[in-house]
């Protein structure tokens, strides 16, 4: 089920390339230049005399053209080895009078370092440097490294090259923003030594010194900038930095720090979290959903699946696309797939779509329905693009399964990009969609990885304060890098008051070698009567819980449940916000499965009662489970 | 062991078996000097979970033994081969009723935790030395604190215990119910339920006058003999503990320490700062190179002594002894000070007397400690072998035989008998109550009595 090989070309150093992570042997190095000159014009069609000026520059074989096929054709079955020859025109296509290279955006690592960048200028500071600091690791050393010397490839070498310097003094541009002063100066010494003729550097550090007190020093930085300019060029500072001389010498209130360092000199000690609300170790995957969006704001459509085990953090990252799609004024269509609804025809696509699809889903022919709801999915995105989410495909109704897997096979033009989660290692129906996603090369497959101990350190920081190491490595081995469950752990530490010290490591070690199900059902214990019950209604009730029937069902209060709901979203056992759900299915299940027999005899009648006397969609009466 | 894999799933899944990835970690006490292989570890998180791996030992052929941080193991070896260790650090709920000026403690709680929780609305508790160490196992053992010379032991502020018996069934002691076990938890030291939770009085003492003085070893005779005259008269507000301490070369010594001996007193005075430094004053009047000593919360005086938080392999024994005259001092000195060839991380002496010498009025099983002075011989293995740590201590505590009390303090005299412990009268009915409630010995009791 893994799908598509997953071909990566690199060229932020010497031009590789790996196919599923391992070498490709791309042959010599004329061979590889013909490559190197496709990736650099992207996707546009390069003329075959461009190629072969890149492999032979003035001196061009008798029958170049002939040679230049030769090499295409190696490198065809080299990158495609699976293909028949026939087929080996996936990746380098032929195209009029030459050939383009047909790679998701993410394939190449100039192109998504070029892409981050871009995103990293519309985002917020702390977003920034996450994503500055990711791309600038895809760096292993001077672009297009093998070719430094050939005048075909110097424009595009000067391009990129200007790219990661404009990078690294956002970077540290950023981290000044967020207080980081002292942090940053030496790497902006590196920097200017790197490039005593970049004006911006020695402003940065100039600014940085003085926000770190240093007065001296930053005069002293403005006079060695003056001293290499004017040897080197016989030029005076420009505008930026004789200003800056001026406010520096003036101590202007401008040059402060735009939030005067507050968490900086509070608590040097904490490191700060990767993210402000706690999401780590999910760099790479974040750029590739931002890229998947810029694509879609671009007018095109793609697909996305998030494939992992329970509690990886699967949900949590199509979170973030929709917030960094909300962010982009870009609409979000979502559905939850639930095992309580997956008896019901198109229940994912209702949620999906609403009303909007109720005459289409009864025609009686599946094909007339797929076709129908294409169709809807095709006038929608004509208004504007919109992202599709699903969470936990393999809950999914059946007809719903087959309607996405009809439209990933027809997104070419169509301004939608498909988001789906699915958890790895269950048994469900949507093989056949996951094949369908796999095998389309416009799908990005991410696969968070479990967290490091260096996430697990920065998250036990974000909720117990800073942690022992002792304490740090017993939450990691006890969690074994499972998001949902590291969460669950400090959840239940903290509810505890548990201190992060070396005192502690075997309480770790005894609420962390439970699993995250009686974990939950633990924490729910010790709350007051009213929250358990509360809890256990949503459970019951599944998509269709809300204020009035959770009240109805527990029988307490609207106040007393809005409270009781309170509690449970700060406790993260639901989620913050609407529609009520729990953070995983896991703890829905453990709540449910935790209920006594009697009272849930009790709640299901009572539900069932509920469902008889309203009106509700008919698609979503939930089946009671026992 | 097949009889084993009826825990599983118990303690919501928090039970490790021999061949677990877990089971070597979690059968691992405070103590690593202890090696234990029980046949079950189990993590349960409250009454009703310990009452379920109660029923599946006793059903499997098992026995049970309790252990919070394992502080007090040593006891514990060579007899766990056919037990679950049931391990209670998950039990960390901790209530202080600051009105009430009464805490309620499970099993998993740490002083540390205490000390903090109470030190935020001015109230102190009776805490031992280390703040790592569990709050039930040292009360139930009875527990010298800061304060025992005005307030008593630790295991008589004791107001209630709830635990779980070998039936599996759940009770809350008082003075009024279950009152036999109320007083066997009150210094009877276990072996006749889980201890899951403890109810015990604070202390309304908001800052002490607290520190340390230290001179080089050279000086421990003399200094020491001071202080032994000095304890005679020192009022009951203070109680003071002297250590001939040989700071091993570690890293987690601090560094000016580090590699040096010393003869350290530490003491903590309730009072202003005023009436403190007059009580210490002919003690600062022998030239300590170092003085501490100043007003502080009282919940600073967690830390006060250099023990080490994390697990450690360390060797103990001690001996309670009547009065320290010149002689007594010189003996000790020539045992464990310089030139003795004593290897012991330390030697300590923790002045008693006061209410700790008084039947106290809430008595338990352990209500008073017949001595004036516990002296404790801690060691280290230091290359040496544990044999030779043994016999060092041993050289060191049999040097006071002269003035040795027959009594022990159990919780710190890991190779005395069991009787030492308390009264003959004590020892009896402390036997009927855990006969009555265990009466096929399902518990491993904390000490070996005679014939468990």
């Amino acid at each position: 089920m893994d799908g598509q090989p997953q071909l990566h070309l690199h060229v932020l150093g010497e031009l590789t390339a790996t196919r599923d992570g391992a070498v490709v042997d791309l042959g010599g190095r004329r061979q590889r230049a013909v490559l190197a000159g496709l990736i650099m014009l992207r996707d546009q069609v390069v003329p075959a005399d461009r190629l072969v000026d890149c492999v032979w520059g003035d001196q061009p074989p008798a029958d170049a053209t002939g040679a230049l096929q030769a090499y295409v054709s190696h490198l065809r079955r080299r990158l495609e080895p699976d293909a028949t020859a026939r087929q080996r025109d996936g990746v380098i296509a032929r195209a009029g009078p030459g050939y383009v290279l047909r790679l998701a955006p993410d394939a190449v690592d100039a192109w998504a370092f070029e892409a981050a960048v871009e995103s990293a200028a519309g985002q917020a500071p702390s977003d920034a440097v996450c994503t500055l600091e990711t791309t600038l690791r895809l760096w292993r050393g001077p672009a297009y490294a093998d070719y430094a010397g050939e005048p075909w490839a110097q424009a595009e070498i000067a391009r990129l090259t200007e790219l990661r310097a404009v990078a690294r003094e956002r970077l540290l541009a950023t981290r000044l923003e967020l207080g980081e002063a002292q942090l940053v100066i030496g790497e902006l010494e590196a920097l200017v030594a790197d490039d005593p003729l970049r004006e911006e550097r020695w402003r940065l550090l100039t600014l940085a010194l003085y926000r770190a007190h240093r007065q001296a020093a930053a005069l002293e930085a403005l006079r060695r900038a003056r001293q290499v300019l004017a040897d080197e060029l016989g030029v005076d500072p420009g505008p930026a930095l004789r200003s800056l001389e001026a406010e520096v010498l003036a101590q202007s209130p401008d040059l402060d720090a735009p939030s005067p360092a507050k968490a900086d000199n509070a608590t040097p000690l904490v490191p700060r979290p990767r993210k402000p609300d706690g999401l780590v170790d999910r760099e790479r995957e974040l750029a590739v959903l931002r890229t998947k969006l810029e694509d879609l704001k671009d007018g095109r459509g793609g697909s996305v699946l998030v494939e992992g085990p329970a509690g990886i953090g699967k949900t949590r990252l199509l979170d973030e696309l929709r917030k960094l799609a909300v962010a982009d004024g870009v609409l979000v269509r979502s559905a939850r797939s639930s095992a309580l609804e997956q008896g019901f025809d198109y229940g994912v696509v209702r949620q999906l779509f609403d009303a909007a699809v109720d005459d289409v889903v009864r025609r009686d022919e599946r094909f007339a329905v797929l076709r129908g709801l294409y169709e809807i999915t095709a006038d929608l995105a004509k208004d504007a693009p919109f992202v599709l989410c699903v969470d936990d495909v393999q809950s999914s109704d059946e007809a719903s399964v087959q309607f996405l897997a009809y439209l990933v096979r027809r997104l070419d033009g169509l301004p939608v990009l498909v988001a789906l989660a699915v958890r790895s290692g269950e048994p469900h129906d949507a093989d056949d969609l996951l094949a369908e996603l796999a095998g389309n090369e416009s799908t990005s497959m991410l696969h968070p990885a479990p967290l490091t101990e260096q996430g697990t350190a920065a998250l036990v920081a974000d909720r117990l304060g800073r942690g022992a190491e002792a304490f740090v490595a017993a939450c990691h081995r006890m969690t074994s890098g499972s998001p949902l469950l590291l969460r669950q752990l400090l959840r239940a530490l903290a509810d505890q008051g548990v201190p992060p010290d070396v005192a502690h490591v075997d309480t770790v070690r005894a609420v962390g070698s439970r699993a995250v199900t009686s974990l939950v059902t633990l924490r729910l214990r010790r709350m007051p009567a009213t929250v358990t019950t509360v809890a256990r209604a949503v459970a019951v009730l599944g998509p269709v819980a809300d204020l009035m029937s959770v009240a109805d069902l527990a029988q307490h209060s609207e106040e007393d449940v809005a409270s009781a709901l309170d509690v449970l979203a700060r406790s993260e056992i639901l989620v913050d916000g609407h529609p009520l759900d729990f953070v995983n299915p896991l703890v829905r299940d453990a709540i449910h499965a935790d209920i006594p027999t009697g009272e849930r005899a009790l709640l299901h009648e009572r539900m069932n009662r509920r469902l008889k006397s309203s009106s509700s969609r008919p698609g979503h009466a939930g089946t009671p489970r026992s | 062991m097949p009889e084993t894999e009826a825990l599983r799933g118990l303690a919501g899944g928090a039970v490790h078996l021999p061949g677990d990835a877990l089971y070597d970690e979690a059968r691992m006490p405070w103590n690593l000097q202890v090696d234990e292989h029980p046949a079950a570890v189990a993590y349960p998180a409250d009454a009703e979970e310990v009452s379920r791996i109660v029923l599946a030992a006793a059903a499997s052929g098992l026995r049970v033994a309790p252990q919070g941080t394992g502080h007090g193991a040593p006891p514990l070896a060579g007899r766990l081969g056919d037990a679950v260790l049931l391990r209670t650090s998950a039990m960390t709920g901790l209530r202080v009723d600051a009105a009430r000026r009464t805490a309620r403690a499970e099993a998993g709680v740490l002083w540390g935790d205490v000390i903090a929780r109470a030190g935020k609305v001015d109230l102190a508790a009776r805490h031992m030395s280390s703040p790592g160490v569990g709050v039930v196992g040292s009360s139930l053992g009875g527990g010298v604190s800061w304060y025992a010379r005005r307030h008593g032991l630790q295991c008589s502020a004791v107001t209630a215990a709830e635990l779980v018996l070998a039936d599996g069934t759940f009770v809350r002691a008082t003075e009024t119910q279950d009152a036999d076990l109320l007083w066997a938890a009150r210094g009877g030291s276990g072996g006749f339920g889980v201890v899951t939770a403890l109810e015990f009085d604070l202390l309304p003492i908001p800052t002490v006058y607290a520190g340390m003085l230290a001179w080089d070893w050279r000086h421990a005779g003399r200094v020491l003999a001071a202080w032994g005259e000095w304890t005679a008269d020192a009022p009951e507000s203070v109680t003071s503990v002297a250590r001939i301490f040989q700071v091993p070369d570690e890293e987690w010594m601090p560094p000016d320490v580090r590699g040096r001996q010393f003869l350290m007193l530490h003491a903590v005075v309730e009072g202003d700062a005023e009436a403190g430094a007059r009580i210490l004053a002919p003690l600062r009047g022998l030239r300590p190179e170092t003085d501490t000593f100043a007003q502080v919360p009282a919940a600073d005086i967690a830390h006060l002594q250099l023990d080490p938080q994390e697990p450690t392999a360390v060797y103990a024994n001690s001996v309670l002894v009547h009065g320290l005259p010149l002689e007594a001092v010189e003996a000790l000195v020539a045992s464990a000070g310089p030139g003795s060839g004593s290897n012991l991380l330390f030697v300590e002496l923790r002045h008693l007397g006061g209410a700790i010498e008084r039947p106290a009025p809430r008595g338990g099983a352990l209500d008073h400690l017949d001595g004036s002075f516990l002296v404790l011989g801690v060691g280290l293995d230091v290359g040496t072998g544990w044999s030779a740590v043994r016999e060092d201590a041993t050289r060191v505590l049999e040097s006071l035989a002269p003035w040795t009390s027959s009594a022990s303090y159990l919780s710190m005299a890991y190779e005395a008998a069991a009787r030492r412990g308390r009264s003959a009268s004590a020892y009896e009915r402390l036997h009927r109550i855990r006969r009555a409630a265990d009466p096929d010995g399902l518990f491993v009791a904390p000490q070996r009595a005679s014939g468990d």
